[in-house]
Formats: C-alpha cells, structure tokens, sequence
C-alpha cells in the first residue's frame, strides 16, 4: 500500500508540471522572504545592540545607589560616587578590563540665541572615554575634546537644529547636585553623527573636570562603564546565543561576599533559564560602603563572557573590594 | 432475502432551527440482479436514498440491510469497508482521478482490495476496459478522453471488483443521447452478464425506458413502485 501512495504522489507531482513548478516557486519565494526578513531582524537586533554597547552603555555599567536601590534606573546627581575618577582607575587596572570611563551625567538646557533645547549632558574624560566608547570616532566636524577645555561637543541633530557649528558659543543651563541653578558657556568644539540615534538627538559632550565644577561634585561620577577586553567588541547574535550560562557563576553566591553584601536579580537567584543576551540586564548592589554602595548593570554580561566565564563576576567583587 | 432491505428509512437535514425531510419513511425491497430506476423530480429524494443506501450518508432513523449486513450500527470504517467490497458507483460527473490513466483508475480498486497480484491485476482491468469498449485507450488521461469514454472508465472502476451492487447516480446527465443510450446499453449488458444488481436514479425517459423496474418518488416518499 506504501508503494501504491508513493506512485501516487509521484504521479501527481510528474503529470501535473505546471501545478508542481508554481507550488515550488510559491514555497521558495515565501520562504526567500522569511529568510531575508529574518535575517533584517536579526541585523537590525545586532545593530541595536552593538549601538547599545558603543555609544551608551558599554560592557558593564557600575553605578551608586544611596539607598541600595539596585534597579536599572538612570543615574542622578544625586546618586553620584563621590570617587569615580578613582574608582574608574582602580576598575580599569582589573585584568581583562579594556577601559573603564567615569561619567557626570546630568539633565541640562542649551541656549543659544533665542532657542533652547533640553538635553542629556555628560562630563567625560576625553582621554579615557574612547577606550570604552566609539563616539570620538564619529566626529563630523570640528574636533573631539581636550581635557579643561571649556568645549562642549554635540550630537549632529541638536547642532543642526541649534544651528550651531564648531567655534560658535553656546550655554549650558543646570542645576548643582545641591539644586542651584547654574549656567555656563562653553564653545563648541566639534559635532558627532554616530550610528545611535539617540547620541546625535539628545546627547551634549563636555570634560568630566568641566562638568564636575558645573555642578559642584568635584571628583565624582554618576556612572563608570567598563569594556572588556574582547577580540570581537561587537557580538554576534549567534555569538551570543551559543554562549553558556556563565560557568562560575555561582548559584547562591551571598556567601562568598563579606556579611551586609546584599544582592539582588533573578540571574543572582536560582533562576538561571531566565538568563539570555537581553534579559541579562541587571544589578547587584553591596552596601560595604557606608557613604555610597556599588550598582553593576551588566546589560551586556555575555560580551564580558566572551573574554572569560568569570570575569564579570570577578570584577564585581573586585570593584566592590577596591571601593570599600 | 433481497440484496437491499430498507424500511421507514428517514433521513432529515437541520438548517438552524428549521428541519428539512428530505426521505420520509421509505420501504425498498431490491432483489440481487434487478435493473432499477428511480426516477422522479428534483428535490424528490433520489440522490438522498442512494447515498443512503450506498453508506455515504446515514439515516436519521430506520432501518438499513446490505447484502444481509445491518448497516445502523457501524462505525465509519465499517461503512468504508462494505462500499469497499461490495459496492461500485458510478457518478454523474465520473469522478475520475485526473492524473492517473483510464488503466491506473480502473486499477486503484483492486489495489485498494489489495487482494490481488499485479499480473492478475493488469489481466483483470484489460479485459474489463475492453468489455467497456476501450481497449487501446488505457493509457489515456480523463483529459483526453470524450465524456462518454470517461463514463465508461467509471462503470469500468465500478465494476471491476465485482460489486454484489452498482448504484449509479445519473450516469447519463452529462452525455448526449447517442452516448446515453450507449452507456445504459453497457449497463444493461453488464448486468445481465455479470449479475450485478444495478440502482441508479434520472429523470430521463430514455434512462427510465431501460429499467426492469421502476421506482417513482416524489416529496421524499415512494409513489410507485412497478416492475417491468
């Protein structure tokens, strides 16, 4: 009978060419679209996250919580490390660690003339920031910054909308991590167009020296973001997905810690399938210090991972050590 | 005991609350090699009570025997296999499998019977085509075959596993009348040589004029019942 339902097939495919070579042409076109939108998924994923990595969040993104608040929120100046130059120091001479920028983040409003636009601005240290970061590569004109300059650079759409060019004056409206306001006037020095929308739309650039006597937390940073010593810095998504849960990771690891370590996250308790390249993001906080704890977002763990299982695991204790 | 026992075979259809009878208690009697029409209007219930009877439908209530085999109670694959063994049928619009040949047709009962060697197979469906009067043609398609040929072909594949009964619903409505009155001719032959009980319903006088028996109905009821 097996037979007889394989001849039948087959004639049905044989005697009836036209049928079959539309039916295949049907299947193949369909499934020539399905490849090609998915694979425009998976680029523009890819994409998403190598921007995410280069222009935003680096690595690992270690952060102060007053309140041990360990949640993904973005930092304030009034959750600053009173130290971060100095902890950014002692973070990037960790083995593995590439690079590891402080960062003043603050909200700010540009004047210049009559128009006034709202913008995120951030202190970097021009030197440092590179190592970490790819947006002084994407310098469109003008220049990238210098240390105690008083320069800002801004992202393309915001000089563009401005109408800004390197050499005019703009200022800078704030207020203090004590809630006075303050301005200041800076020249632009240069623009950036990055692949990230949001760097050229919303970010203005000025020296972390700059912006720490602006705001009067000298010395400080809101943020410090890390980059791992990786052969390939912008992962594969495949990359990514193939990689294991991390091997040393341990599964109740509140143990290993000195008494009053508190740890928070779904990948720190015993959930580790929840653990995948973007449900990874996430925090642990230790409360060793009695004026500030530790906030570690490892949005991108896996990155981390590919420079050795244990590493990001191993800095946060070493960051959290270093600190204390 | 007749080939086909059926008494107060009712067979209802619902279309939401609305319940159409479409057979209202038929009693039939049809003895094993009887030539029977049914004739009547449309919408008379002749397409119902062969479908009934050939156990592609089943009645809303009464009572069914086959060749001896009270069909009320069977399950699908039980009904599957008493049309498979016992019953040919030959359709208004043939029916044929268009990718196989007039030969490939004819076969697939056999090979469905699987009872059967290929040699006796082949034997088998040759000298049936040639009694049908197709012989040469076997290796045409449907397509390429003339309406009259393709009905052929169906008695043919109705035929070929000889069937206790043959129930063919117009078999003529598609043909002219030179092939009508050639088909029934065939019929008629294959019923008196091979003594298979035939049943096939038309409106047509030239189909009815064949018949050893006629059976008239009208609003789903048996109006007359006459044999010849």
């Amino acid at each position: 009978m097996l037979r007889f339902y394989l001849g039948f097939t087959a004639k049905n495919i044989w005697r009836r060419k036209r049928r079959t070579i539309l039916t295949a042409a049907a299947i193949a076109i369909g499934i020539m679209y399905f490849v090609m939108f998915d694979s425009l998924l998976a680029g523009a994923d890819r994409d998403a996250q190598i921007n995410t990595i280069d222009f935003e969040t680096g690595h690992l993104w270690v952060g102060a919580s007053q309140e041990g608040d360990a949640t993904l929120a973005r930092p304030t100046l009034e959750d600053t490390i009173p130290s971060g130059q100095a902890v950014a120091q002692a973070i990037a001479e960790l083995p593995g660690v590439a690079g590891a920028a402080p960062r003043l983040v603050f909200p700010a409003s540009l004047i210049a003339g009559l128009d006034e636009l709202p913008v995120s601005a951030a202190g970097v240290d021009p030197e440092v920031d590179p190592q970490v970061f790819r947006i002084s590569q994407f310098v469109s004109s003008g220049r990238w910054l210098e240390r105690g300059e008083d320069g800002v650079v801004l992202g393309k759409r915001i000089a563009d909308l401005l109408q800004l060019e390197p050499g005019d004056m703009v200022t800078v409206r704030t207020q203090t991590a004590q809630m006075a306001f303050q301005a200041v006037d800076l020249i632009v020095v240069g623009t950036v167009e990055t692949p990230h929308p949001l760097v050229n739309q919303s970010q203005a650039f000025m020296p972390l020296d700059v912006a720490q006597a602006a705001v009067g937390a000298p010395g400080s940073a809101t943020s410090i973001h890390v980059r791992a010593q990786s052969a390939a810095p912008s992962p594969s998504r495949r990359d990514l997905s193939g990689l294991p849960y991390p091997c040393s990771l341990p599964r109740t690891p509140a143990g290993a810690y000195t008494p009053g370590t508190t740890l928070r996250h779904s990948l720190l308790s015993d959930q580790p399938s929840e653990f995948s390249p973007w449900s990874s993001s996430g925090s642990w906080s230790s409360s060793q210090s009695s004026a500030w704890s530790i906030r570690f977002s490892y949005l991108h763990w896996n990155e981390c991972a590919r420079s050795g299982c244990s590493r990001p695991w191993a800095w946060m204790k070493a960051i959290s050590q270093s600190s204390s | 005991m007749p080939l086909i026992e059926a008494r107060d075979l009712t067979r209802e259809y619902s279309h939401g609350r609305m319940t159409v009878p479409a057979l209202r208690g038929v009693d039939l009697d049809v003895e094993a090699g009887e030539f029977t029409a049914i004739a009547g209007p449309s919408g008379s219930g002749k397409t119902t009570l062969l479908n009934l009877i050939g156990c592609l439908d089943r009645p809303t209530r009464g009572r069914l025997v086959i060749d001896g085999d009270d069909v009320a109670g069977y399950k699908p694959s039980e009904l599957a296999g008493l049309r498979r063994e016992k019953i040919g049928f030959v359709f208004q619009t043939y029916n044929l499998v268009p990718v196989l040949t007039a030969y490939e047709n004819v076969e697939l009962p056999l090979v469905l019977l699987g009872r059967q060697t290929h040699s006796e197979i082949k034997d088998r469906v040759m000298s049936m085509l040639s009694e049908v009067g197709l012989a040469g043609l076997e290796n045409r398609r449907p397509m390429d075959l003339s309406g009259g040929q393709q009905q052929r072909v169906a008695i043919a594949r109705a035929l070929v596993k000889q069937p206790r009964l043959v129930l063919a619903d117009e078999p003529t409505a598609n043909l002219d009348s030179e092939n009508s009155e050639a088909i029934l001719a065939l019929m008629k032959t294959m019923n008196e040589t091979r003594g298979a009980t035939f049943l096939f319903s038309s409106h047509d006088p030239l189909v009815i004029g064949y018949a050893g028996r006629l059976v008239q109905m009208r609003d789903g009821q048996i109006a007359l019942d006459e044999r010849r």
